[in-house]
């Protein structure tokens, strides 16, 4: 067995169902770690250690009477605070909603509790999923577990910290812009913000209502496809959510990759924006790893990434105003400056704005499937650099719009991070795997044959070097 | 019910005030440059992408992953 803090969700549900893993244990092991690492951390915004507990002697005993378990059964997993479990406070790590108690489970909560998930808590966010790195706020900004003096990216950035840091094998973020996929990226992470409509949004804080999008967080391919085949599925109160049917994500893992056809998109990285030479150099000995495998491999064109950022933008920050127009003029000062700042531009906008964004996005979505008429899956990186310092503001504000994460928000495509390796300075790199829509499978199919080929997913940070304070 | 109108920064006069001029006018800046980056090359019967289309979505592929 694995050190317990780095099993896998798949892992640990397979040793829990044949009793050669406690849930009790296991989730004592874990608060632990927390305990001992967290404050160099601060992924965590709540925990309530009897609680878990209770859940976990609960899970244990379901195991002892012999009923039937879920494919989580005792796994721990923990939220993004803009999540709602019943009970439990969901502040969107703002002094906005810092009194706000969730009075029902979210869907995708009571998902992962139905298949056994224990629930250890909720986890730090950039401000309302937009405004962090931020000091100005009533709780310190999520850490690198690779790295204490780097940000983990963001929003989800607790989900990111706490999954590399062995505090759990699942968090889930939520991705507007690339907010499962950027900690995912900085953390050595899959992240997979899988296809619009896929995963409920319901019980979740709105950022933008048509590019909101729930997904988790794992240390390993595998998991990442449990966690999504767990908490994805139809809500009929989700006006956004597409009448279809789940699939088993993982099914086809393992499957090699033989003759299937994969795009690159490289302009993105090396015209459109120009990648740090260790990002480029990392997603191009991937491309050689998945040659090497025998997927076909060929150049592809998109449209210049400053296109579809524009679009995201001014949908994004439309709705978000929508959301937010009381707030901003009632509770100015309550908000943090960093959300604020990036809030106010979507004031300035019009209607017709919005709507010429909404009709451009149509056509790029549109013209962005045509792909997949002739391909299986698209490659491109993930951040154009590794993670930067969290304290270094400037280098923060540079680094947001230096992605190509926005185009798969703005056409709605299942994109996976995997992870790429790691700089010379040892922080995690990255890239996306982009799929057809409601074709999140042949993502996974994909991330974990070259997972398997590279092993990148098994290294962990070290915390006693990396969180120490 | 909010002030109606635009200031000269381009924000609502209620936001306007709110926030303070150098805030409003900052935002009305970056508000401009992002509306002047945004492709309109729309034709005129381009339907908008529907927020909460996706119930009608059908996969594209009979079987997927493989």
């Amino acid at each position: 067995m694995s050190e317990m803090h780095w099993l896998e969700a798949g892992e640990a549900a397979g040793l829990i169902a044949a009793k050669k893993l406690s849930p009790v244990e296991y989730a004592k092991t874990l608060l632990a770690r927390i305990e001992k690492y967290d404050a160099g951390l601060n992924a965590f915004l709540t925990l309530r250690p009897e609680q878990t507990l209770a859940d976990a002697q609960a899970a244990e005993d379901a195991v002892m009477r012999g009923d039937a378990l879920g494919p989580l059964h005792g796994v721990p997993f923990a939220l993004k605070d803009i999540i709602d479990a019943k009970g439990w406070p969901t502040t969107a790590h703002s002094r906005l909603l810092a009194d706000n108690v969730a009075s029902e489970d979210a869907p995708v909560t009571a998902r992962l509790r139905a298949a056994g998930g224990i629930l250890f808590g909720k986890l730090s966010t950039h401000e309302f999923a937009l405004g962090g790195p931020s000091f100005d706020l009533p709780w310190p900004p999520a850490r690198n577990a690779w790295g204490r003096d780097y940000s983990p990216g963001g929003s989800s950035s607790g989900s990111g910290a706490a999954v590399a840091g062995g505090f759990v094998p699942i968090a889930l973020g939520s991705d507007t812009g690339g907010s499962v996929r950027n900690p995912a990226s900085m953390n050595g992470l899959l992240g997979m913000k899988a296809t619009y409509g896929r995963v409920s949004r319901r019980g979740v804080v709105p950022l933008s209502f048509s590019l909101d999008h729930v997904g988790p967080l794992t240390r390993t391919t595998a998991d990442n496809a449990l966690a999504l085949s767990v908490i994805a599925g139809h809500d009929p109160l989700d006006p956004g959510s597409a009448d279809d049917a789940a699939p088993n994500f993982g099914a086809t893992i393992g499957r090699d990759i033989k003759g299937l056809k994969i795009g690159v998109i490289r302009h993105f990285y090396t015209k459109d924006l120009v990648a740090d030479p260790e990002v480029a150099a990392a997603i191009e000995a991937a491309i050689k790893v998945l040659e090497n495998l025998g997927a076909e491999i060929r150049e592809i064109e998109a449209r210049p990434l400053a296109q579809y950022a524009a679009c995201n933008r001014v949908i994004l920050l439309s709705e978000a105003c929508a959301i937010h127009e009381k707030w901003l003029i009632e509770r100015t000062e309550d908000y943090g400056a960093l959300l604020l700042g990036r809030l106010l531009p979507g004031m300035g906008y019009s209607g017709v704005d919005y709507v010429q964004a909404t009709r451009t996005r149509a056509r790029y979505t549109a013209e962005f499937n045509e792909n997949f008429n002739q391909l299986d899956a698209v490659l491109t990186v993930n951040n154009m650099e590794p993670a930067f310092l969290i304290e270094d503001f400037e280098a923060g504000e540079k680094h947001y719009p230096r992605q190509a994460r926005t185009p798969f928000n703005v056409t709605g495509n299942p994109a996976l991070a995997v992870p790429t390796g790691f700089s010379a300075s040892g922080l995690p790199l990255s890239m996306q795997i982009i799929t057809g829509q409601f074709d999140e499978a042949m993502g996974y199919r994909i991330a974990a044959a070259y997972e398997a080929a590279t092993g990148w997913t098994a290294k962990h940070p070290d915390l006693d070097k990396t969180a120490a304070m | 019910m909010a002030e109606q109108g635009t200031d000269k920064s381009g924000l609502p006069v209620a936001v306007a005030k709110a926030v303070g001029p150098e805030r409003a006018k900052i935002a009305g800046d970056a508000a401009r440059a992002a509306i002047g980056r945004l492709d309109r090359d729309n034709h005129w019967t381009q339907e908008p992408a529907h927020v909460f289309r996706a119930g009608s979505w059908q996969a594209t592929k009979g079987e997927v992953g493989q």
